[in-house]
């Protein structure tokens, strides 16, 4: 062989050979689980759709209690003529009807009304029974988008057969990610739930109308921890059902659509059903939000802001429980047994 | 003294077989791949080369049979196995909305390697093995198919594996970026790597693999080396001076055949490369003489007389009878005169083959 092959072999193989350190992590399962559960909080993280997300619902959240906060600011500047009082000729069933032209007292008195009604939406604990009807009912639904396509991304990706071919169990990707969905709705939830709630103090307080913190008990602030941690196994539930769909329909859009739907459809369905004869009128007792919500109104009623919950809370819990032992499990089976042609 | 699994095949399976519902895709598959091999896994489109790759990866789970990988069967002991191999399987799939760089730390974290800094000189050593380094805190959307393959070439890289698993690495790429590619894969043979390469470009594997199987309808059909399995494909190339010469020297060398030239192993008419009619002639080298001579007492005179090459595409069409390319379209196409003659010399050379590979496997 000549000295110029020599050197170009030589050169060839120093080209490909590892100079640099390899350093590897411990390989027992916990390990590789905090890893993984890193590296997926690390894609979170980087995502441009996690940080809208987050973006949308604190500008929702913050930005309604501050379109509350100013039009509270505003009622109690206003004149109280400017407040509406219903006549009895024209409202006979309201039970605050007038039968006589409004006085002044009349005024001040719909004004008082309407101040407080926007107080008890500011204040907590009042400003609660709002969180758990936007934050919690309504902007599930983007708990939903991030699960989708955290788990239902990987496989419209193509990414599971990257991952899956890299050492760790199959289980051990999908177990890290029912991690980090936990890791992302409960201090999401908490956030929002605190957000609305001060912004809401806030302005109350600058609209004159703040009522302090004089209602916080131990025995309230023990219901405001229970009505917060239901509001994260309500959002926790859902992503769950995400990443059932998302791994069942192996997409991003199944793992979305198939939530979004169930949350449309549950509720006009428990409607509809309850007013159907026999044992259809029981099937709603059984639906998934129904009981999260029921849990939640339980927790209402004990802070006096709202209505006491459906069910017993016994049943609540195992209807929920079985819920997400079928989507963990049938999830866990499909990755764990499932061929990968992704 | 040596470790026993040391001699071990690298890459091991006895009847593997996987079927979806009625259709084998891979059927009673036996392949050895030994340490330091640039083993080059061929067939047509569907012959169930990723469906292979898939079941010793284990995405998918084998119908029947068993594989093994570093002696270890799969899918039983896979997550031994898996740190040991760096795959590309099929088209490259990372995450669009990461840098190249942030891919290769999230292929890091799921391979075992310790996040953090701690490993991100071996990161930019890759991405300067793959020549991505300048695009490297580019978002992974941003990037050609040519530096997707390449980075995920990288990733399979990136933990210095003893088994590199490379499915169509060169789909999509430009010429350069092949020859890059082909480059890379000497490099890694040169390293003593282990390199599993499946590829439909057969003139890439006859450059760069030293064995290859060939595989079609989920069946293998040839296993062996290269060298081997082309020296019995040579042949010669005779045109004469006309086509009616041509078609007289035909019958001339089919009639010796059958009394004094039974070494002739095949005569069939074949346009050549610039589709003239032509005799491809299978025949001992030492002979060939002896035809010119035989054509020459026939009043028949050679216009061109010439060693065919013998490339992998020849032979693997010769097998396969399947169109590789462009460039085998011509002679998929070629009539041939004897057809039955032709079914005739695929049995015989099948059989030679077979010797050939009974050979190399007793080696």
């Amino acid at each position: 062989m000549s000295a110029s092959t020599n050197t170009t072999t030589a050169q060839a193989q120093l080209d490909v050979r590892r100079t640099a350190p390899i350093a590897l992590g411990r390989t027992d399962y916990l390990s590789v689980l905090l890893r993984l559960i890193g590296m997926d909080l690390y894609k979170v993280r980087q995502r441009l759709l996690s940080l809208m997300l987050l973006l949308i619902a604190t500008v929702l959240i913050g930005g309604g209690f501050l379109v509350g906060g100013a039009t509270a600011i505003r009622d109690v500047n206003l004149p109280a003529t400017s407040f509406q009082t219903y006549s009895c000729a024209q409202f006979p069933h309201d039970p605050q009807c007038l039968d006589h032209p409004p006085t002044q007292a009349d005024y001040q008195r719909a004004k008082r009304e309407a101040v407080d009604g926007i107080a008890l939406y500011l204040n907590m604990p009042g400003a609660w029974n709002a969180q758990e009807r936007f934050v919690i009912e309504e902007l599930v639904a983007l708990g939903v988008i991030l699960a989708g396509t955290l788990v239902g991304g990987e496989y419209s990706l193509g990414a599971v057969r990257l991952m899956f071919t890299r050492g760790p169990s199959r289980l051990q990707f999908l177990i890290a990610k029912l991690v980090v969905l936990a890791i992302c709705a409960a201090p999401t939830v908490l956030f929002l739930i605190l957000l609305g709630s001060g912004v809401g103090a806030a302005m109350a307080q600058l609209a004159g109308i703040g009522a302090g913190f004089g209602f916080l008990t131990p025995a309230v602030f023990g219901h405001f921890v229970l009505f917060a941690l239901l509001g994260m196994l309500y959002w926790y539930s859902f992503m769950l059902m995400a990443t059932f769909f998302g791994v069942a329909g192996r997409s991003t859009v199944a793992g979305i659509v198939g939530p979004l739907v169930w949350l449309l459809v549950e509720a006009p369905l428990s409607v509809f059903l309850s007013q159907a004869p026999g044992f259809a009128q029981r099937i709603p007792d059984f639906f998934l939000g129904n009981n999260l919500l029921s849990l939640l109104h339980d927790q209402e009623h004990a802070l006096a802001i709202g209505p006491v919950g459906a069910y017993p809370v016994g049943q609540s819990l195992l209807v929920i429980a079985a819920y997400l032992i079928v989507f963990v499990g049938v999830a866990c089976w499909l990755t764990a047994r499932r061929d990968v042609t992704q | 003294m040596e470790h026993p699994l040391s001699q071990a095949p690298v890459i091991s399976t006895i009847g593997l077989t996987k079927t979806f519902g009625s259709r084998a895709a891979v059927n009673d598959l036996g392949l050895e791949v030994m340490r330091g091999d640039v083993f080059g896994f061929l067939g047509p489109n569907g012959a169930g080369k990723t469906t292979t790759i898939r079941m010793l990866l284990g995405l998918i789970r084998p119908t029947g049979g068993s594989a093994s990988l570093f002696g270890l069967d799969i899918p039983a002991h896979l997550h031994e196995i898996l740190p040991r191999l760096g795959a590309v399987v099929e088209t490259p799939v990372f995450y669009p909305y990461l840098s190249g760089v942030d891919n290769l730390r999230i292929v890091a974290a799921a391979s075992g390697m310790r996040l953090g800094k701690v490993n991100q000189a071996r990161i930019d050593e890759t991405l300067s093995l793959v020549d991505l380094e300048t695009r490297a805190n580019d978002r992974y959307r941003t990037y050609s198919l040519g530096m997707k393959q390449r980075l995920a070439i990288g990733a399979a890289l990136l933990t210095d594996p003893e088994l590199v698993m490379l499915d169509e690495p060169t789909n999509g790429l430009d010429p350069a970026g092949v020859h890059e590619i082909r480059k890379l894969i000497l490099r890694l043979a040169a390293s003593g790597k282990t390199v599993f390469l499946s590829s439909h470009i057969l003139s890439e594997i006859q450059q760069v693999c030293n064995r290859v199987a060939i595989l079609q309808h989920g069946k293998l059909v040839r296993q062996g080396s290269v060298q081997e399995l082309l020296s019995g494909g040579q042949s010669l190339m005779l045109r004469l001076a006309t086509p009616a010469e041509t078609e007289r020297g035909l019958t001339v060398i089919q009639q010796a055949m059958r009394s004094d030239m039974p070494w002739i192993a095949h005569i069939r008419s074949a346009p050549d490369k610039q589709g003239l009619p032509s005799l491809s002639v299978e025949a001992p080298a030492a002979r060939w003489p002896e035809l010119s001579a035989l054509l020459a007492r026939n009043q028949l005179f050679v216009a061109e007389m010439y060693q065919s090459g013998a490339s992998l595409e020849d032979f693997f069409l010769e097998l396969t009878g399947t169109d590789a390319g462009e460039g085998s379209r011509a002679r998929a196409r070629s009539t041939d005169a004897t057809g039955s003659a032709d079914q005739a010399w695929s049995t015989r050379i099948r059989a030679r083959l077979d010797d050939v590979v009974r050979n190399v496997t007793r080696r």
